[in-house]
C-alpha cells in the first residue's frame, strides 16, 4: 500500500521537477495534491486485508469444489486412498491411544516433572524404585530438604462381608497425598493423626467406589472390615489416580515406624521436589553417606538415588515392550497407508499433466498448482482420519477386552478427544506430507509437457517413484507379517508345551490366612485344616489339594545342606509345598519309594521328595531313598522321587525340586486346587471359605491352565493385536500393488498396443506385467526381511520361545507376499495381454 | 464555473477512472494523469480521493489489480477493468447524460 502511495509521490515529484520545479518544491506539490495521506494509506490497507480474506475463502472454495469433481470423476481411486488412510491412522491410534493412556499419562495429578521415586542401590542393584527400609525411609524424610518425601507399601486383604472379597491395598504415610497432591473427590486427605490411631483411616479409589459402593456420596464415615479390622473411610479418590504397576482398591493410612531392622525393605519411596533434580541426588548421596557412618553392619554399602517418575516408568517392563512393539506396528501400517496414497496421487497426477500446463500456460502460480493439489490430499485425510477415529473407537474397544490383567486399568480404555486430536493431525501430517512429493512431480511433469501437442509418445517413464513404493510397502509389511508371525508361533509353542502337570480340568484360587486372625505357625496349622475341610464341604468339589504357590505362580526356595557338608555352603534349591491333594490333582506320582500321605503331619517324621534333576544333582546314581537333609535347619528323610515337571511354568524348563509336605511347612498365603464335579462351585466356596475367621476372600480364581501357562495373557493379547496390524498391512499393500500394476498397464496401452501390432503376443506380455511386479516384491523382501530378522531377535528377547530365526517363518512370509502380489497384480496383466492393438493406436 | 472544482458529484469520479481504464491497464499515476488532461485541470481532485476510488472499485469487482512494472521498471500497481466494471460504466454513463440533458433542458427553458 505504502509502495502504491510512494510510486504515485515519486512519479509526481519527478514530473514537476521535469518541468522546472526545486526537489524540494516538487516534493510539497506532490503532498498537496494528493491530499491526507494518512487517511488514504489506512483506507486502502483496510481495504486490501478484506479483499485478500475473502479471495482466500473464495479460492478454498473453489480448491475444493475442483477437487470434489476430482473425486466424482474417479471415486474409485479416493475410496481406495481414504480407506488406506483410514486402517493405517486407525492401527496407529488405537496403539497410540493405548500407550498414551497406559503408560505416557498414568499420572492424573499435576507436576508429574516434580515428583520423583527414591530408592536404594546396594553393590550394583536397586534403583528409584526399589523398595526401602522403614528406618531409612524415616531419617531421610526428617533430614532431606530439596525433597519432601513420602510411601506407600503394596498390600492386600480380604474385605469382610457376606461374600468376602479380596481387594488390593496400599498403606501410605499421612503425607502421601500431599506430596502428590491430590485431593480427594469426597471426603478427605489422610493427616497425621490418621497413623496415629488403632483405627486406620481408608481412601478408596474411584472404581472401587463405583463398583462396590455404587458410587454411594455417603460412603464417607464408614467402616470397613481388612482382614478383621475395621478402618473408616475418609474419602473417594479422583477417577483414574494410579500409582505403579497394578490397580489399588483402597489406600490405609499407616506409620511406617522406626524399626531397628534396617534390612527389612518393603517401602517404595516418592517425593515432591523443592530443588532440581540434581541438588536432590546430591543431598540423598550426602544423607547416604552419613547413614553409612552411622549404620556401618546395614549401610556401609547403601546409597540412594532418585528418578522422575515419568522417567522411571519408560524404562519399565515388559509389558511396555509389548507396547512399545505394537506401536511400531500401528506406525509401520501408517506408513504402508500413506506409501498408498502417494503412489495414487501420483498416479493421478500423471492424469492431470495436460491440465495443469494448460494451467501454466494461462498464468497460474507455482504455488497455487502445488495447493490446488495438495487440496485433493487433504480431502483425503479429513474423510480418512474421519473413518479413522470411527475404525479407532473400535480397535480401542477391542484391545480393552484382551486385557489379561497384566497391563493396569486396560479395562478402562476409551478413547478421547486427545487421542483423536493426535489421530486426526497424524492423519492429516502424513497425507499432506506424503501428497507433497506428488504434487511436485505432478507440477513437474505439467510443465515438460508442450502444450497441445497431445502426444504422450509410445514410451513413458516407468514411473520410478511408483516401484519405489510400493517396494517400501512390501518391505514394511514384510517386517510386521514376520514379527506377528514369530509372535503367533511363540504363543502356539506355548500351549503345546507339555508342563508334566495335569491342569486340564482344575481351577485355581488362592487364600491368605490374615495375620490378626492366624498370628503363628501353630494356627496357620490350624487355619491350613479347616481351610482344606471347608473346601471339600461345599457341593460340586470333587477333589481339592493345597498348596504354595503354583506351577508357573511361585514357588519357595530352600536353603539346605547334606549332612556332614560345612555349615557355611548352604545352596539354595526350589521347594514346592503340598499337600498330598494337591499330588493327586496334578497327576504328580512317584516314580520310586512313595509320595507324600496324610499322615505326614506336624507330630510325624519330618519327610520330602525330590526330583529326578535333584536326586541325581545330590547323589549321582545312588538310591536317593531314605537319605536325609537339612532344610532351613530341619532334617529331613527322602521318601520318594518324582519325575521332573515344569514347576516354574511353561516358559522355564524342569529345574532341580524339593517337595515338603504342606503340614509340617504351613504357609500364610495357600493356592488351593479344585477339580469340580460340573461347574465350579466359586459363590459357595467364596461363602465357605469367608466363615474362617478373619473372613479370608478368594483371589486369582483362574483355571490352573492359565497359571501354568503363565502370562500366556500378554503373549496371546499381543499375538491378535498384531495379528490384526499385519493383516491390515498385507491388505493394504496388496492395494498397492494392485494399484501401482493396474496403473502402469494403462499408462503403457499405447506401447503394449504397438508392440501387439508388431507381433508380440499376449502370454508374454503378461509374463513381463507379472515379472516387473515381482521384481518391485523382490526388491521389497530384500529391504525387508534383514528388518524383519532383526526385529526378531529383538522380540526373541521377550516373547517364550521365539528364535527369532525360525526358516519356516521367512520362507512362509516370503511365499505369501508373492502370492498375493501375483494375485493383485493377475488382473491388470490380464488386461494388458488383452489390448487391442488397432484400438489403442487409433486413439494416438 | 463552480469555485471549488474539486467538489465532483458524488460518484463521478468512479465513473471517469472507469472510463480511464476501459481502455487499457494503467497504474494509478497514470489514472491520476488521464483524469487531470481530460478534465483540462478543471476537474482537480486529491488524488488520495482516486486511490481510494480505485480500491472501492476493486471491493466491487468492477476492476482487479496485479504489481506489474512501470515504464522506468519501477514496481507499480496496475488496474483493468472487469466486465462487471464495464457494465457498470456503462449504465452510469446513461444515468449521467439523462441527468446532465435533464439539467441542460432547465437551464435552457424560459424561467
Amino acid at each position: 500500500m505504502d509502495e502504491e502511495i510512494a510510486f504515485h509521490l515519486d512519479a509526481r515529484t519527478a514530473q514537476l521537477v521535469a518541468s522546472g520545479m526545486s526537489p524540494e518544491d516538487a516534493r510539497a506539490q506532490a503532498e498537496h495534491e494528493f491530499g491526507s495521506i494518512e487517511g488514504a494509506r489506512s483506507e486502502l490497507v483496510r481495504r486490501t486485508r478484506r479483499r485478500r480474506r475473502t479471495a482466500f475463502v473464495g479460492d478454498l472454495a473453489r480448491d475444493v469444489r475442483h477437487a470434489l469433481r476430482g473425486v466424482r470423476a474417479r471415486p474409485g481411486v479416493f475410496a481406495v486412498a481414504s480407506l488406506s488412510i483410514a486402517l493405517g491412522m486407525a492401527a496407529l491410534s488405537t496403539m497410540w491411544t493405548a500407550l498414551d493412556r497406559l503408560i505416557l499419562r498414568p499420572l492424573p495429578y499435576d507436576q508429574e516433572r516434580t515428583l520423583v521415586y527414591v530408592g536404594p542401590v546396594e553393590r550394583g542393584r536397586g534403583g528409584p524404585a526399589w523398595p526401602m527400609s522403614a528406618a531409612d525411609f524415616t531419617d531421610l524424610r526428617r533430614a532431606a530438604r530439596t525433597v519432601e518425601l513420602a510411601a506407600y507399601q503394596d498390600g492386600g486383604a480380604s474385605l469382610g462381608g457376606e461374600l468376602p472379597e479380596w481387594v488390593t491395598l496400599r498403606r501410605a504415610t499421612p503425607g502421601f497425598f500431599s506430596v502428590l497432591t491430590v485431593e480427594p473427590v469426597l471426603g478427605r486427605r489422610f493427616v497425621p493423626a490418621d497413623a496415629d490411631g488403632a483405627q486406620p483411616a481408608a481412601l478408596l479409589s474411584h472404581g472401587f467406589w463405583e463398583r462396590r459402593y455404587g458410587a454411594d456420596p455417603d460412603v464417607v464415615g464408614r467402616t470397613v472390615s481388612l482382614d478383621g479390622i475395621h478402618a473408616m473411610i475418609v474419602g473417594v479418590l479422583p477417577r483414574g489416580f494410579e500409582l505403579g504397576r497394578g490397580g489399588t482398591d483402597l489406600w490405609l493410612s499407616f506409620d511406617p515406624g522406626y524399626p531397628d531392622a534396617r534390612s527389612d525393605r518393603s517401602l517404595i519411596v516418592i517425593g515432591r521436589m523443592r530443588s532440581d533434580l540434581a541438588a536432590v541426588r546430591q543431598e540423598l548421596a550426602e544423607l547416604g553417606g552419613r547413614l553409612a557412618e552411622q549404620y556401618p553392619a546395614s549401610n556401609a554399602e547403601r546409597r540412594f538415588v532418585a528418578n522422575t517418575i515419568t522417567g522411571e516408568i519408560s524404562s519399565g517392563p515388559t509389558a511396555t515392550q509389548g507396547m512399545a512393539s505394537s506401536l511400531a506396528a500401528g506406525l509401520f501400517v501408517l506408513l504402508i497407508a500413506c506409501a498408498n496414497v502417494a503412489n495414487l496421487l501420483l498416479a493421478r497426477g500423471a492424469d492431470r499433466a495436460e491440465e495443469i500446463a494448460l494451467r501454466r500456460a494461462l498464468g497460474a502460480g507455482r504455488a497455487r498448482i502445488v495447493w490446488r493439489l495438495l487440496v485433493e490430499a487433504v480431502l483425503i485425510a479429513v474423510v480418512g482420519g474421519t473413518i479413522g477415529v470411527a475404525l479407532s473407537a473400535l480397535g480401542v474397544r477391542g484391545l480393552a477386552s484382551l486385557n489379561s490383567g497384566q497391563i493396569p486399568r486396560m479395562g478402562e480404555l476409551a478413547v478421547d478427544a486427545r487421542s483423536m486430536a493426535v489421530g486426526m493431525a497424524m492423519a492429516l501430517g502424513s497425507v499432506v506430507v506424503f501428497g507433497v512429493v506428488p504434487a511436485l512431480r505432478t507440477l513437474r511433469a505439467g510443465e515438460r509437457r508442450r502444450l497441445l501437442r497431445g502426444t504422450r509418445g509410445t514410451t513413458s517413464r516407468k514411473g520410478g517413484h511408483s516401484a519405489v513404493l510400493v517396494a517400501v510397502e512390501v518391505g514394511l509389511a514384510v517386517v510386521l507379517i514376520t514379527t506377528t508371525a514369530l509372535v503367533s508361533r511363540s504363543f502356539a509353542a506355548l500351549q503345546a508345551t507339555d508342563t508334566g502337570i495335569r491342569d486340564g480340568e482344575a481351577w485355581s484360587f488362592r487364600v491368605t490366612l490374615a495375620e490378626p486372625s492366624w498370628p503363628d505357625e501353630a494356627s496357620l496349622r490350624v487355619g491350613t485344616e479347616e481351610l482344606r475341610r471347608a473346601i471339600s464341604t461345599v457341593p460340586g468339589v470333587s477333589e481339592a489339594g493345597l498348596a504354595i504357590g503354583l506351577p508357573g505362580a511361585g514357588i519357595r526356595s530352600v536353603r539346605y545342606a547334606l549332612p556332614g557338608d560345612d555349615a557355611e555352603a548352604t545352596p539354595s534349591v526350589w521347594a514346592r509345598v503340598a499337600d498330598p491333594g494337591y499330588f493327586d490333582i496334578v497327576g504328580l506320582r512317584a516314580l520310586v519309594g512313595r509320595g507324600l500321605a496324610a499322615a505326614d503331619d506336624a507330630g510325624a517324621e519330618p519327610v520330602a521328595l525330590v526330583n529326578e534333576s535333584l536326586a541325581r544333582e545330590l547323589w549321582g546314581d545312588d538310591d536317593p531313598l531314605g537319605r536325609s537333609l537339612e532344610v532351613q535347619g530341619r532334617v529331613v528323610r527322602i521318601v520318594g522321587v518324582l519325575p521332573d515337571v515344569r514347576e516354574m511354568g511353561a516358559r522355564d524348563a524342569p529345574r532341580s525340586t524339593l517337595y515338603l509336605p504342606l503340614a509340617q511347612w504351613p504357609g500364610r498365603t495357600v493356592s488351593v486346587v479344585v477339580t469340580p464335579t460340573a461347574e465350579f462351585p466359586v459363590t459357595e466356596l467364596r461363602r465357605a471359605v469367608g466363615a474362617l475367621d478373619g473372613s479370608p476372600a478368594l483371589r486369582d480364581v483362574r483355571p490352573l491352565r492359565d497359571v501354568t501357562l503363565q502370562s500366556a495373557g500378554l503373549t496371546s493379547g499381543l499375538s491378535v493385536v498384531l495379528g490384526a496390524m499385519a493383516s491390515v498391512a498385507l491388505f493394504l499393500a496388496m492395494i498397492g500393488v494392485y494399484a501401482a500394476t493396474s496403473y502402469s498397464v494403462v499408462r503403457r496401452v499405447p506401447e503394449i498396443g504397438l508392440r501387439m501390432a508388431l507381433g508380440a503376443d499376449g502370454l508374454r506380455l503378461r509374463r513381463q506385467v507379472l515379472g516387473r511386479t515381482l521384481a518391485i516384491v523382490a526388491a521389497g523382501l530384500a529391504v525387508g526381511l534383514p528388518v524383519a530378522w532383526a526385529a526378531g531377535q529383538g522380540l526373541s528377547r521377550f516373547v517364550f520361545g521365539s528364535s527369532g530365526d525360525d526358516p519356516t517363518v521367512y520362507l512362509g512370509v516370503v511365499a505369501i507376499l508373492v502370492a498375493v502380489s501375483v494375485a493383485a497384480a493377475w488382473t491388470p496383466a490380464s488386461r494388458a495381454a488383452s489390448v487391442d492393438p488397432a484400438r489403442s493406436l487409433r486413439a494416438e | 464555473m463552480p469555485k471549488t472544482p474539486q467538489e465532483l458529484l458524488p460518484g463521478s469520479l468512479d465513473m471517469l477512472v472507469l472510463q480511464c481504464l476501459s481502455s487499457d491497464e494503467r497504474h494509478g499515476f497514470d489514472v491520476s494523469q488521464w483524469v487531470h488532461d481530460r478534465t483540462r485541470g478543471v476537474l482537480r481532485t486529491p488524488d488520495g480521493a482516486l486511490y481510494k476510488a480505485l480500491h472501492r472499485l476493486e471491493d466491487r469487482g468492477w476492476v482487479v489489480s496485479r504489481w506489474g512494472r512501470s515504464a522506468n521498471r519501477r514496481k507499480a500497481k496496475f488496474y483493468r477493468i472487469t466486465k462487471k466494471g464495464r457494465q457498470a460504466l456503462k449504465s452510469e454513463r446513461e444515468v449521467w447524460a439523462a441527468f446532465s440533458t435533464a439539467v441542460d433542458r432547465a437551464l435552457g427553458a424560459e424561467p
